[in-house]
């Protein structure tokens, strides 16, 4: 699955260990996410959506209706 | 290279560190009395040697229980590195002590059981190094 997970944080100007910080997640995690090595679940998707302020659509990108 | 990845802690592992001060503290003066009381006691007082070795099953638990709250806080990703790098390290284990054991049954080698025991644990410990290397290494 592709987001856009490192252009939203760069946008606010923040590190991925500032980003994993106000998740609660480890820095490699959101490396992870972002070279798109690893899908969140649910519940961190909300959470990722949530502080970006945008609907969870719009940060992760489904490959098949894309 | 930069090995950077290998010494960085998420925050739920920075709880589980500061949690494991206290048992590690109190771990020392216990093995300290353990060794005391092994040294100083006949060698049939087998139930005084047990109960000596009772505060060492409750670290041991209290460790266990540190663990199982890391694991509960860990982020979805660090869990799943967790996991996997256990069920590698059980199975490396697991294999390694059957072979083992039946190269013992067949006679093909002889060693003592504390020594098995023994190999059988670094199996474990190894396979569990290797994999949470691996994946550190794949995620950093």
């Amino acid at each position: 699955m592709n987001n856009h997970l490192r252009d939203l944080r760069e946008q606010r100007g923040w590190s991925q260990a500032a980003l994993a910080q106000q998740l609660d997640v480890s820095r490699q995690t959101i490396n992870a996410l972002e070279t798109g090595k690893y899908d969140p679940s649910l519940p961190l998707a909300f959470r990722i959506a949530r502080l970006f302020g945008q609907p969870i659509e719009s940060i992760f990108i489904d490959e098949e209706t894309a | 290279m930069s090995l950077q990845w290998m010494f960085e802690t998420s925050p739920a592992m920075k709880r589980m560190y500061r949690r494991c001060i206290l048992p590690v503290l109190i771990a020392l003066p216990a093995g300290f009395i353990t060794g005391y009381v092994n040294a100083n006691t006949e060698a049939d007082a087998t139930l005084v040697r047990a109960l000596v070795l009772l505060p060492f099953a409750g670290l041991l638990l209290w460790m266990m229980l540190i663990y199982l709250k890391f694991l509960r806080e860990a982020d979805e990703l660090e869990r799943n590195m967790e996991h996997l790098s256990m069920v590698w390290g059980g199975f490396a284990a697991l294999l390694g002590g059957a072979m083992l054991s039946q190269a013992i049954t067949m006679g093909l080698l002889q060693m003592a059981a504390d020594i098995a025991v023994m190999l059988v644990l670094g199996l474990l410990v190894v396979g569990y190094t290797i994999t949470r290397l691996i994946l550190m290494w794949r995620y950093r």
